[in-house]
């Protein structure tokens, strides 16, 4: 059964033909090309003809059928357009809705490869980056839903080491975090020009009154909690004080909330605002 | 005490399932500490205000019930339930109403307040003063004439006497229907009350005891009464001007001086003299005091009879006489020599093993050679060893092993010398090695067995001694007879029967902190509630 929500091929087919956000114009590849690599971007380099090292993939064939001779186009490398979605794997994420957290993975992974985007998922936690697949192609599916699949969330968080380390690899220019942020602090910025959505997946807490012995599931701390109107209310505050300082972070963040028993539809529309920003 | 352990129990019971409920609803359950409120977490007294928190509600639900028991015993015990459970001081006081009823009727006339409800209670004033005046005169010979009459009218009053204790002095009120119960004639009741009670001085306050506040009307005997009376009457007998030989000091026979004898010092009053002694048998009968056995001594402040024996006297005097009871010290009580002489058994010391029997050989050879040995009584004696400082006919002692107790130094330390370096707290000495291999060894022992036997003979908390460090033999018998029961009492002052005297006082500010208590329990649930809901508020 496949993770990816079914709304996503329609959404997928109405972004089609919307062009993506132009190359920050600053870049050094910018500025210089003749320094810009070769690469799978949708910028023409340059059209030569084929050589014996060339992949015949390559070959245009309309030119091939124009003029007799093979060509083949050679475009610039990307230049961070492909975006990297991160999933939070620390243990405090197991009380998260795991079907939701996938699917959420699973369909911008679909997204980003129907749209030809090129995306890469990741998993992460308090010892930095983890294991990642990376997505070119609709075929290239199959092998995220496989890491998917491996997801067990263990540690303790760690989202701005990670954050850190995407923007250490030049990965960090368009960033989908999957997180609970329940650390107190978030310190990573994006630079000037990146992308980067916050999706917080909040974590259920409910039940009758009553006294609570909240185990904490990354550091093993426990400490006992009244838990009552005055306590759910104390806690409907807390909540809404972290979406308004996540909201809040500055230019190039953006934040979504993921409530738990939220279905498809309001995922898909998390999808579509990513995309709109993606393509603004 | 009993009815507020009672009432707390009632009033914690509820409380105690709460807790208990509550315990039983705790929840388990994984969550991110980051994720719950952290109004107070972020504070260092966090996990204090968190813990009360959770339990606040109990805690100032079983304060407020614990005053609520205090309140609601105190309340009941106003209000006539039994007194034995309200105090110790009432509690000792009703054991001794008991002693009188056990006397008489087999504790027929324990205090009860329903029975007492709608009779009238007699009070007899025991003071020293009622005791003045010639005999069958005396205001005291009058009041047990009144008790007696009323005893055998329809309606019995209920007796008690307002007195003193014994040696301490403490001013007291004892129940003592069995005594006019047992008396088959007013001047046999007087003789009881005079053996029951010391006549010292009295505390009129006791008249606003809880347990005379169920009667219907009250009656106090007295000689005369100085201060307005309030909620009860006073039958006034008359004032005597004192005429009697009053005990005032005493020195026990067995002392150190003028051979042993003792010595009874009276203060004369009313110009009386003392013509006769009699002392009290085994049988209990009255026997003339030989002439050989006492003697008058001179003196211009008091009257002293010196006595050559303890015992129970009678000095009798014109139209009366003084009982008096003369201690005397215990001789000394000596360890019994064993057989064998001195050198023997000093030379046996040295091959027994225990530090006990090589001392109590030694001393025995130091007895045996003794005169005082000689001399000495044979009485059961032993040498304990181990603890049991003090023990009745033994003198315990502690051995001390080199580098084990720490009361023997390290040789190596004091160049080779065996030096005590502390004394055992739990045995009357300590001995060690070094300590027995001393020929003065004995010495000590002999000392401490003699000191033990002379502080057998500890003075009653009622004997003074006359100097600090004067021997033992030198002490007083305190008489306790207040100045005032010397004078006729002057006019002034109010006696009110229904409490409005300094301990109801002190009650009603006792209950008034109670309710000032239970106020602040509420407010304080209050406040903490109001400080969780303000906790609630949105950041920002």
């Amino acid at each position: 059964m496949s993770l990816v929500d079914p709304a996503c091929s329609a959404l997928a087919a109405s972004f089609m033909r919307r062009n993506l956000r132009a190359p920050r114009s600053g870049s050094a590849g910018a500025r210089r090309p003749p320094f810009r690599r070769k690469g799978s971007s949708f910028d023409l380099r340059s059209i030569r003809e084929y050589q014996y090292f060339d992949d015949p993939r390559a070959i245009d064939w309309r030119l091939y059928g124009r003029s007799g001779r093979a060509f083949v186009k050679e475009y610039y490398e990307e230049l961070g357009e492909r975006i990297t979605i991160l999933l939070d794997s620390s243990a405090s994420m197991a009380l998260a809705e795991r079907g939701a957290c996938l699917a959420v993975a699973a369909s911008l992974g679909y997204l980003a490869a129907a749209l030809g985007i090129g995306a890469q998922c990741r998993f992460f936690n308090d010892r930095g980056l983890g294991p990642g697949v990376g997505l070119h192609r609709s075929a290239d599916l199959a092998a995220l839903e496989r890491l998917l699949a491996r997801w067990e969330p263990a540690g303790g968080s760690g989202y701005d080491r990670a954050l850190a380390a995407l923007e250490a690899r030049g990965e960090a220019r368009r960033v989908l975090v999957v997180s609970d942020f329940h650390e107190a602090a978030f310190r990573y910025r994006p630079a000037a020009g990146s992308l980067l959505f916050l999706v917080r997946a909040a974590l259920p807490l409910d039940g009758s009154d009553g006294e609570l012995l909240v185990r904490d599931p990354e550091t093993g701390a426990e400490r006992s909690e009244p838990w009552d109107r005055a306590a759910r209310e104390a806690r409907r505050a807390a909540e809404l004080a972290l979406d308004r300082r996540l909201s809040s972070l500055g230019r190039g963040v953006a934040y979504r909330r993921l409530d738990p028993g939220s279905g498809p539809g309001a995922r898909t529309e998390l999808y579509r605002d990513f995309l709109e920003l993606l393509y603004a | 005490m009993l009815e507020f352990a009672l009432w707390a129990v009632g009033l914690l019971a509820p409380v105690a399932a709460l807790a208990f409920a509550a315990l039983r609803r705790r929840r388990r359950l994984v969550y991110p500490h980051g994720l719950l409120p952290s109004a107070w977490s972020a504070r260092r007294s966090g996990p204090l205000f968190r813990r009360l928190k959770a339990g606040y509600d109990t805690a100032l639900d079983a304060a407020a019930a614990l005053a609520a028991a205090a309140y609601l015993a105190l309340a009941s015990a106003g209000t006539g339930t039994p007194a034995a459970a309200a105090d110790a001081a009432a509690s000792a006081e009703f054991a001794a109403g008991k002693e009188f009823a056990a006397a008489g009727e087999g504790g027929a006339h324990e205090p009860a307040a329903a029975a007492d409800a709608g009779r009238v209670a007699m009070v007899i004033d025991c003071s020293a003063s009622m005791r003045w005046g010639r005999p069958g005169a005396r205001p005291i010979d009058a009041a047990a004439r009144e008790a007696f009459e009323a005893s055998r009218s329809g309606s019995p009053p209920a007796l008690y006497l307002l007195g003193a204790e014994r040696g301490s002095g403490r001013a007291s009120l004892r129940r003592a229907d069995a005594l006019v119960e047992r008396a088959s004639s007013p001047e046999e009741l007087a003789a009881m009350i005079e053996s029951a009670e010391p006549f010292y001085g009295v505390d009129y306050e006791l008249i606003a005891d809880r347990r005379l506040r169920n009667y219907d009307s009250l009656v106090l005997i007295c000689d005369e009464f100085g201060p307005e009376a309030s909620g009860f009457s006073v039958m006034e007998l008359g004032w005597r001007e004192p005429v009697a030989l009053v005990p005032v000091a005493m020195r026990p026979t067995g002392g150190p001086r003028d051979r042993g004898w003792g010595l009874a010092s009276f203060i004369a009053l009313g110009g009386v003299e003392p013509e006769s002694l009699s002392a009290m048998g085994e049988d209990g009968a009255w026997r003339r005091t030989p002439p050989e056995a006492w003697r008058i001594e001179p003196g211009d402040e008091a009257i002293r009879v010196a006595l050559r024996d303890p015992g129970r006297y009678r000095l009798g005097w014109d139209g009366g006489a003084t009982e008096f009871e003369l201690p005397g010290l215990e001789a000394p009580a000596r360890p019994r020599p064993r057989a064998g002489s001195a050198a023997a058994a000093a030379a046996e010391a040295a091959a027994v093993p225990s530090p006990a029997e090589r001392a109590w050989r030694v001393v025995a050879s130091v007895i045996e050679g003794s005169e005082a040995g000689a001399a000495a009584e044979p009485r059961a004696a032993a040498i304990a060893e181990g603890g049991g400082r003090g023990r009745r006919d033994a003198l315990s002692l502690a051995g001390a092993a080199v580098g084990q107790d720490g009361l023997v130094i390290d040789p190596g330390l004091a160049r080779g010398a065996l030096v005590a370096t502390a004394w055992r707290a739990e045995a009357d000495l300590s001995l060690g090695d070094a300590a027995l291999a001393d020929g003065d060894a004995a010495l000590a022992v002999w000392t401490a067995w003699e000191e033990r036997a002379l502080s057998a003979a500890e003075p009653p908390a009622s004997r003074l001694r006359l100097a600090a460090g004067a021997p033992d033999g030198e002490f007083i018998e305190l008489a306790a007879i207040p100045l005032d029961e010397w004078f006729r009492p002057a006019p002034g002052g109010a006696v009110d029967r229904f409490g409005r005297t300094g301990g109801d006082a002190a009650g009603a500010a006792l209950r008034l902190g109670l309710l000032a208590a239970l106020a602040a329990a509420y407010l304080v649930k209050l406040a903490i509630r109001a400080r969780a809901r303000s906790a609630t508020r949105p950041e920002g």
